[in-house]
């Protein structure tokens, strides 16, 4: 195959007609050598940057627009206009071809049946909902966040934007690839949880069960393979991919909480995220500290008595932060 | 008009209710301009089949079922609009070469990138690429067509579309390479 081949196959790639088969070769042909490499990337960056094309807004001439659409409306006509006599005949070959067209399209639109579009899922603050995929995978969503699929699914491909939890159905032949804010995350079956919040500066991916592929952009370094209770964090300033351990991931849907002598700066990143709250240490001696306590669907206030009672610290509590001070725990 | 999903939209809609044709109207006339827009690339036209698509979607609104959404399905009759129109002006048959010679603005760039400005540029090198070329990056691209569809529509085969594709990739990688980093 000359390059021109490869751009082809590329193409296919890209708009996701590929066969698994093809996607061998190219994944070859794209670790044979590193101007491969480049051809390749710089095909997906182009893609990529495709996005960005966009016309001039149409918003300006839409009163106008309306106006003309209730004319011809209630004049029945098209076009709407007062139909000179010698155009006539024009006029009718014109609702002619129109009626013509009408047909035509309706045809199309009919053969053409379901729309390749994306189906989307959002929610706002406070709500969470789960969601039945084409391929039998459920997805939990918390709040604030959106998912987007397309419609058709033949590719398990997803978007997500704000924190998910993923029940995966197991197909082999098919990978179902998450992407999320530059983390691309491959599972063939398994349950995990994704945090990719626009306004966070972190992906956070952590497993339940199964086995989970996390890439970050190309200059992330080498994917990372999660088994379960692991997780990993991309860093998407620093394009940082690794390893992390990660306290209480899958809190916000099991709505409960468990420490096993966690460090108490830990369990105050903890509260924040589950609570949406800020919470600091007013004193560096406390964050060594290691926590000990479970909870079942707890409020704030629960588990900040639990805290200062175990650990001796004063709380104080503003609109929304709060803070922990103390002596430590020496 | 405090409709609070889409189905009460449609509803009042097959009604017969102007207002409700107005809601949908004023939510979704831009989407279905720029979708038209993208293929015909004329934007007097675009307003005129725009119309059409509207004029059609209220004559047609007691067969109308939604499978996906209401955006999706203007979107594809607006595809269908702006497709229809192209296949009367025969522009696929045209040569090839010549569309892509027009206009000498190239895509080069020392140029900060502004998020608008990469916007123009991708428009530009698209705009230059031989017409059916284009459609089918389009189609492809922004419209998530497959290739058989996109076939089905322009009457060429299913390889021609792939290897339009592979056309498009290579000219649109030429035309805005500045904008393509990291890599060289």
């Amino acid at each position: 195959m000359n390059l021109d081949n490869y751009h082809d196959l590329i193409g296919r790639y890209l708009a996701d007609e590929i066969s698994a088969e093809e996607r061998v070769v190219l994944r070859k042909w794209v670790e044979a050598q590193p101007s491969n490499q480049a051809f390749f990337e710089e095909a997906r960056q182009l893609w990529q940057i495709t996005a960005a094309y966009e016309d001039e807004p149409f918003s300006e001439g839409r009163q106008a627009a309306w106006a003309k659409l209730q004319s011809r409306i209630d004049s029945g006509s098209p076009g709407g206009r007062i139909v000179p006599m010698q155009g006539r005949r024009n006029w009718l070959r014109y609702a002619a071809a129109v009626l013509a067209l009408i047909a035509g399209t309706w045809l199309v639109v009919s053969e053409w049946g379901q729309p390749a579009a994306y189906a989307e899922f959002a929610t706002g603050p406070g709500e969470r909902s789960a969601h039945l995929l084409p391929d039998g995978s459920v997805i939990t969503l918390n709040e604030n966040s959106r998912l987007q699929y397309p419609e058709r699914f033949q590719e398990r491909a997803i978007i997500l934007e704000g924190e998910a939890y993923f029940d995966v159905a197991r197909d082999e032949r098919r990978p179902f690839v998450i992407q999320a804010k530059g983390a691309t995350t491959t599972v063939l079956g398994t349950s995990f949880n994704i945090r990719a919040y626009p306004e966070e500066e972190t992906v956070t991916v952590a497993v339940a069960s199964g086995r989970v592929v996390v890439a970050g952009e190309q200059t992330a370094g080498a994917p990372v393979t999660l088994t379960a209770g692991e997780s990993a964090i991309y860093e998407l300033p620093t394009q940082r991919l690794g390893r992390s351990e990660v306290s209480n991931p899958l809190a916000w849907k099991s709505r409960s909480l468990a420490f096993e002598q966690v460090k108490m700066e830990t369990v105050a990143q903890v509260l924040g995220r589950y609570y949406g709250v800020s919470v600091r240490l007013a004193d560096e001696s406390l964050a060594s500290c290691r926590f000990v306590g479970a909870f079942e669907d707890p409020t704030l206030e629960e588990v900040l008595d639990a805290i200062a009672f175990t650990m001796g610290v004063t709380v104080e509590q503003d609109k929304d932060s709060i803070t922990l001070s103390g002596l430590g725990c020496e | 008009m405090p409709y609070t999903n889409e189905e009460q939209v449609l509803e009042a809609l097959q009604a017969g209710d102007r207002p409700a044709l107005r809601h949908i109207f004023d939510a979704h006339y831009e989407m279905v301009c720029q979708a038209i827009m993208r293929l015909v690339q004329d934007r007097s036209t675009s307003e005129d089949l725009a119309q059409e698509v509207f004029i059609r979607f209220w004559e047609k609104r007691a067969q109308i079922q939604i499978k996906t959404s209401l955006s999706a399905y203007l979107r594809r009759m607006a595809i269908n609009e702006g497709l229809m129109y192209l296949r009367r002006q025969k522009r696929w048959g045209t040569d090839e070469l010549e569309a892509g010679r027009e206009a000498g603005a190239e895509v080069s760039g020392e140029d900060v990138l502004l998020q608008d400005e990469l916007g123009q540029r991708v428009r530009l090198a698209i705009q230059q690429l031989p017409p059916r070329c284009r459609a089918v990056f389009q189609l492809s691209r922004y419209e998530e067509l497959t290739y058989k569809e996109i076939a089905d529509q322009l009457g060429i085969s299913v390889k021609t579309v792939e290897h339009q594709m592979g056309k498009a990739l290579r000219v649109l990688k030429e035309r805005l390479r500045a904008y393509l980093h990291f890599f060289f």
